[in-house]
């Protein structure tokens, strides 16, 4: 029995998972250009130029980069875009996006290769069927709801959709956002409903809680700015991956998946997307 | 086609005729002490390499010719026996009996020469005794991981039980327990694998060269065959164990007539789990966690007459998944409940048409089913507007074949011909459901119910299938197994149907009694699949079948050994070079570590995928009193290639391991009833996708890791040492003992399982098993006489 007990006790001792710093060098061939820049009717162009780091190394910091961003319209140099900040690029505020013209992007950049991008349309934005917000004087909760139709036609290929909500306080200030523009989760695509509507709601608190959830601080939601985006289907392919890869890259039991890249001589993404925005005062 | 099978039917008959005539004695091999008959022994003329193998029954003929010399019969893990041929004519009712070798006690293991004899390049036989006396994780002697150490097979991730044989996928083994195809053949998730060592008889290993007989995958067979109980007398053991314990039974029914083995075992994590686990069981809150499993194996054999036998065959094995978590001051309530079950049955009967005619016929099903139920129940809100919101999910699979198989062998003039046909039909489905609803409490008034499904659905692939093999020789040095299977298949609802013709061709050339060659070509087609989900690091298999969309995979393989026997040393050893090419192979395009709508699994999959591995084996057994050694060393490459991936470049496959040497050494020491089994292994570490860059986090996105190819990297060399200690004994009241004590990982060596990049941008590993000590106990039920 004594024997028993002591094989047992080391067993519980040393039967657990062990994770160990290893001395293992990750490879890294050099800094690759990366753009990552988003066509849209209402903003035009806006891009970011960065490079790429040793995936190892604990100094994020990056390296001043001096890029041109050209905007080249059916295979045309039509602009160069505006260095606004730290490698945000923009374009000029007179462009406006065509529908039907096709749109892409050079960027030079000393000591880097030329990098382009591959040929976008802009979408046209869609809006809400319905959207609104059901409140009840005796519940804390309001549910937002909404309701919109697949704008592509059947058969056309994937168009991916999200909703976005903004919240504000009373003064104008922004209180909190269900999640970016460009999102990897909590998207969908018309595959999901081909050709038909698709309906949602969330619940939400009234009020937004500085602190806990019990703050007697907390301040009042008085406007929703709801957003429709529409995805094209290299954003949809650039989200999935990141999901994806997110998801599983600490299981290296199934193939790792590589982040959808569309950048020429780079690394990165040139996608198209539109959105429309509706207000709901509370 | 049609003119290739001509001339290999030519062939055969050219073959049959010219040595028709000659005398021929055939009969039963059985244990002397059961009765159990003894699947694949081998009869042998002295000084010709040809020779005669017992069929499922046990059932042999051999050629007598003109020679007077004396029959060996031999089967592994038991004693040789001779026999003059008139002794041979003489035993009782053509029955031969063989006594059991101690594998610890004797000095040659009889019948390891058996894989030196065999015709097939790449078909190797295990006793079951040596896989019981390899040191083991967690003491459960396990099948599965004891194939690893025939070189060319390596494990895939360390602890479960999932094969790899010469670079091939995970689903390209036909696992058949008496002759049915097992879908699942692992619990836990691939923990412990299906197959109850104590009712294990014979397993045979096909990596090469399939005899016609087999199909349906691409890179081995795993032929598993259990015992038919005791024909004589009652015997039972108790096993005790840290994880599972199990318990067998055998005996007659009817004496010398009829006989039954039952074998159970089950497991008892939650003993484990009982201090984590107490406050919910105690109190009601806090979480519950269950993991079980058991399985059941059941046969009954019945002898009618001298020359009939029916078989029931049954196999139940299920398990279970279960976490709750119950905290009421959050008014949160969960349960995932994830099960799986696995059945088998066939009945086989068995007849001598003649004497050299002999009929074998099984009817089978077997299933696997999966599902995973999520269950959780929130409440909020306060007085009138308390909600409780009630969100169920469930995913279910299903994989179910019946299959009718049909076998005469035939033993004519020195050759021994199989030929049949299997009918088999595989069926499987998906189907998912959920429900969100919310309830008012204070006056129960349902606020919302959704409903959400995906499309469920099932398919069916139909199999035809005919063969014919012959194994014969070609004067005094050469065997031959030259077979031919023609495959139709259709799938359920498609027009179309595919069609294949797969030879298969093994020679054996001794070029003297202690040396030999051998040759294999092969090809073969595969009908069904399994997508391999990842949830929590347990891997769930989903079959699929081959349709108009996704066609069959291919296989071609050429394997050429040399292999030598050294009496004097009491060694064998072999060297072993292959080469195999894969086409339409498949591979997930995304992780299935979600949920995906599996009524669209072709959407799930990259098709078209080729395949490459070659390398070269070698193995060396060593057999003496004082030690047993066998050494085993694997070089090889193993590669894929799809357009959809690595931007159709080619890349390792993961498990492509560059370098596995595997040493077993069993010191017996017999007059203290103790032996100890040393088991080293060293593996190149395998291929796995690593990061090469990182691409800065943008007012857009977060940063993300960038990769410059698929499975780029390699893990950390792998290699451990287990230790394992048996005694055996009997009670002074003759009541059989044996005690196990592993240690696995001796020198608690941290093997990587997989590395990743931590938040503070450092590489870190992660270590699943370290020094793992373990026991089991046995107990015979019955005293021995």
């Amino acid at each position: 029995m004594r024997v028993f007990t002591v094989l047992v006790v080391v067993f519980f001792l040393v039967s657990c998972d062990k994770v160990t710093p290893i001395n293992y060098r990750l490879p890294y061939d050099g800094d690759k250009l990366v753009l990552l820049a988003y066509l849209t009717p209402q903003d035009g162009v806006e891009a970011f130029v960065s490079h790429t780091l040793p995936a190892d190394r604990k100094d994020r910091s990056l390296n001043k980069i001096q890029a041109k961003v050209f905007l080249i319209e059916n295979g045309v140099d039509i602009d160069t875009l505006i260095h606004v900040e730290d490698g945000y690029y923009r374009s000029s505020p007179d462009f406006v996006a065509q529908s039907n013209t096709n749109y892409s992007l050079r960027v030079e950049a000393v000591d880097y290769d030329i990098l382009s991008t591959p040929e976008q349309k802009i979408h046209d934005a869609i809006y809400f069927d319905t959207v609104g917000v059901i409140q009840s004087p005796q519940s804390y909760l309001s549910t937002l709801f909404y309701r919109f139709t697949d704008s592509a036609i059947v058969g056309e290929g994937r168009v991916g959709y999200h909703m976005l909500a903004t919240f504000y306080g009373e003064n104008g200030d922004l209180l909190y956002k269900t999640s970016e523009r460009i999102a990897s989760f909590g998207f969908i695509t018309n595959t999901d409903f081909v050709g038909g509507s698709y309906s949602n709601s969330f619940q939400f608190r009234k009020s937004y809680n500085v602190g806990n959830s019990v703050d007697p601080e907390s301040i009042e939601i008085a406007r929703i700015d709801v957003e429709l985006i529409v995805y094209s289907e290299e954003i949809i392919r650039f989200m999935e991956t990141i999901r994806y890869n997110e998801g599983n890259r600490l299981d290296p039991f199934t193939l790792p998946v590589p982040i959808h890249n569309n950048i020429i001589n780079g690394v990165g993404l040139f996608g198209s997307y539109a959105y429309s925005v509706q207000s709901i005062e509370l | 086609m049609g003119n290739r099978l001509f001339v290999l039917i030519l062939f055969v008959a050219i073959s049959v005729v010219d040595s028709y005539g000659q005398r021929q004695l055939c009969g039963y091999v059985r244990d002397a002490s059961s009765g159990e008959v003894l699947i694949g022994a081998l009869a042998q003329i002295e000084g010709i390499s040809n020779y005669s193998v017992a069929n499922d029954r046990g059932y042999l003929c051999i050629n007598l010719g003109n020679e007077l010399d004396s029959i060996e019969i031999s089967y592994i893990g038991y004693f040789s026996r001779k026999f003059a041929p008139t002794a041979f004519e003489n035993e009782e009712n053509n029955i031969f009996y063989l006594h059991v070798a101690d594998f610890l006690l004797e000095e040659i293991v009889v019948g390891a020469k058996s894989n030196f004899e065999r015709t097939l390049a790449g078909h190797v036989t295990l006793d079951v005794e040596k896989i019981k006396s390899i040191p083991s994780l967690a003491g459960e002697a396990d099948l599965m991981k004891a194939i690893t150490i025939i070189p060319g097979i390596t494990g895939g991730r360390e602890g479960y039980s999932n094969l790899h044989v010469r670079g091939g996928g995970r689903d390209q083994n036909l696992v058949l327990l008496d002759g049915n195809v097992i879908y699942n053949n692992n619990h836990m998730g691939g923990f412990v694998s299906m197959f109850n060592p104590e009712v294990l008889k014979n397993v045979s290993i096909y990596k090469a060269g399939f005899p016609a007989r087999f199909g349906d995958r691409l890179s081995s067979v795993i032929d598993v065959r259990t015992r038919s109980g005791n024909l004589n007398q009652f015997n039972g053991n108790l096993k005790l164990g840290l994880i599972s314990t199990s318990l067998l039974l055998e005996g007659p029914v009817f004496k010398n007539k009829s006989s039954f083995i039952l074998g159970f075992r089950r497991s008892y994590f939650n003993i484990v789990n009982f201090t984590r686990n107490f406050n919910y069981l105690r109190y009601g809150v806090g979480y519950l966690s269950i993991q079980n499993f058991h399985d059941i194996n059941f046969k009954y054999t019945h002898l009618i007459g001298k020359k009939s036998a029916l078989e029931l065959v049954f196999y139940n094995g299920n398990d279970n998944f279960t976490y709750k978590e119950k905290r009421p001051s959050f008014g949160v309530e969960s349960e995932d409940k994830s099960l799986e079950s696995n059945n088998s049955a066939s009945l086989i009967y068995t007849m001598e048409l003649g004497q050299n005619l002999f009929l074998t016929s099984s009817l089978g099903m077997t299933a696997y089913n999966y599902s995973l139920a999520d269950l959780s129940k929130i409440e909020h809100g306060h007085g009138s507007e308390r909600i409780r919101e009630t969100t169920m999910e469930e995913w279910r699979s299903k994989t179910k074949e019946y299959r009718w198989r049909s076998r005469l062998d035939y033993w004519v003039g020195g050759h021994n011909i199989k030929s049949g046909f299997e009918i088999s039909t595989l069926s499987y489905g998906f189907d998912f459901g959920g429900m969100n609803n919310k309830l008012r409490l204070q006056d129960s008034i349902l606020v919302d119910n959704n409903t959400v499904s995906h499309p469920s659905r099932s398919d069916r692939g139909n199999q035809l299938a005919l063969f014919v093999e012959d194994e014969f020789g070609v004067g005094k040095n050469i065997s031959l197994n030259i077979g031919l299977r023609y495959v139709v298949y259709k799938a359920f609802r498609d027009e179309n149907k595919y069609q294949s013709f797969e030879p298969r061709v093994s020679t054996r050339w001794a070029l003297n009694d202690l040396n030999a060659l051998k040759f294999s070509y092969m090809y073969a087609q595969q009908y069904s699949f399994a997508m391999v989900q990842s949830i929590d690091g347990f891997e769930i298999v989903k079959w699929v079948g081959a349709n108009s969309r996704i066609p069959p995979q291919q296989v071609h393989q050429v394997s050429l050994g040399y292999f030598a026997q050294l009496p004097r040393m009491s060694t064998e050893l072999s060297l072993e070079g292959y080469y195999k090419k894969m086409d339409n192979l498949i591979e997930s395009n995304l992780p299935l570590t979600y949920f995906p709508d599996y009524s669209k699994w072709e959407e799930l999959i990259f098709t078209g995928g080729k395949g490459a591995t070659y390398g070269l084996e070698f193995s060396l057994e060593r057999n003496t009193k004082k030690l047993k050694t066998n050494l085993s060393y694997s070089l090889g490459w193993a590669n894929r290639q799809f357009d959809q991936i690595n931007n159709g470049l080619k890349y390792p496959f993961t498990y492509d391991r560059r370098h596995v040497l595997d040493a077993l050494v069993v010191f017996p020491l017999p007059s203290r009833r103790f032996d100890i089994s040393i088991f080293w292994t060293y593996q190149s570490g395998h291929a796995f996708s690593i990061p090469t860059g990182y691409v800065p986090d943008s007012p857009f996105n977060p940063g993300y890791y960038a990769y410059d190819g698929v499975n780029n990297g390699r893990l950390p060399d792998y290699h451990r040492l287990d230790i394992a200690i048996h005694r055996r004994w009997q009670t002074k009241g003759k009541r059989s003992m044996n005690f196990t004590l592993n240690v696995y990982n001796v020198y608690n060596r941290a093997n990587a399982l997989f590395l990743y990049v931590d938040h503070n941008n450092e590489v870190k590993q992660i270590a699943q098993f370290p020094l793992f000590p373990s026991f089991s106990l046995g107990v015979g039920l019955t005293k021995s006489k």
